[in-house]
């Protein structure tokens, strides 16, 4: 019991660090960017948003709808990124 | 003397219902719930190729920012195919984990993971190729 907890708690953690660092990341690349760029670094901060709302401590039971919602906002910070560096050059 | 009729409905198993709003169906549509911690196994994993994918897109930004604002197209290009690569890990993540989940509720085999070796040998070959040819001009 008590390793499954401290999985579910290790599980929990690396949820957050992983949207926490997605949301670091958007909002460097929201501020060194415009239009169409900004715009997709938004929809990835809300999606990453979204994500740290649904792991709040007590929600259950788990599904994919965090994974789809953490997935998007990867791609979306990507593509972000990419068309930042590409209107740059 | 007309009675009250009393309808009581059975209510819905916990196990039906959850395989009925749990998101996606495809994944938690059949099969039985697997052990938790293979589970959370397969969410770390899938956590793990998202800050991978984190990973390369930073990779890419900070490429671009370092090189200044007159920077070459080739660093321009290593920092558009980190980032396009960046993005490729983070929606292929996905598949993957619905994939091993739907595998372990049915109790078959993991699923291979060898495409996506493949899939990074060839980037890492093609982004070693690049930063020699940037290195070395």
């Amino acid at each position: 019991m008590t390793d499954l907890g401290l999985a579910h708690e290790r599980t929990r953690l690396a949820c957050w660090r992983t949207a926490l660092s997605t949301l670091a990341l958007v909002l460097a690349v929201a501020h060194r960017s415009s239009g169409v760029p900004r715009l997709a670094a938004v929809i990835a901060g809300c999606c990453a948003l979204v994500v740290l709302a649904m792991n709040r401590p007590g929600s259950a039971p788990r599904d994919g709808t965090a994974f789809a919602a953490l997935s998007l906002a990867t791609a979306f910070l990507s593509a972000s990124v990419a068309l930042t560096v590409s209107k740059s050059q | 003397m007309g009675g009250v009729r009393v309808v009581v409905s059975r209510p819905e198993r916990p196990a039906a219902r959850e395989r009925q709003t749990r998101f996606p169906r495809s994944v938690y549509g059949d099969g039985e719930e697997p052990d938790y911690r293979f589970s959370l196994a397969n969410e770390r994993t899938f956590l793990s190729w998202l800050r991978t994918s984190i990973g390369l897109v930073a990779a890419g930004g900070a490429v671009a920012v370092f090189d200044g604002p007159d920077r070459s197209a080739l660093s321009t290009g290593l920092a558009i195919i980190l980032t396009v690569l960046g993005g490729l890990a983070a929606l292929l993540a996905w598949p993957r984990w619905a994939s091993v989940e739907r595998a372990m509720r049915r109790g078959r085999p993991l699923p291979g993971a060898a495409i996506t070796l493949l899939g990074i040998s060839i980037a890492i070959a093609v982004i070693s190729t690049v930063v020699l040819a940037v290195a070395l001009r």
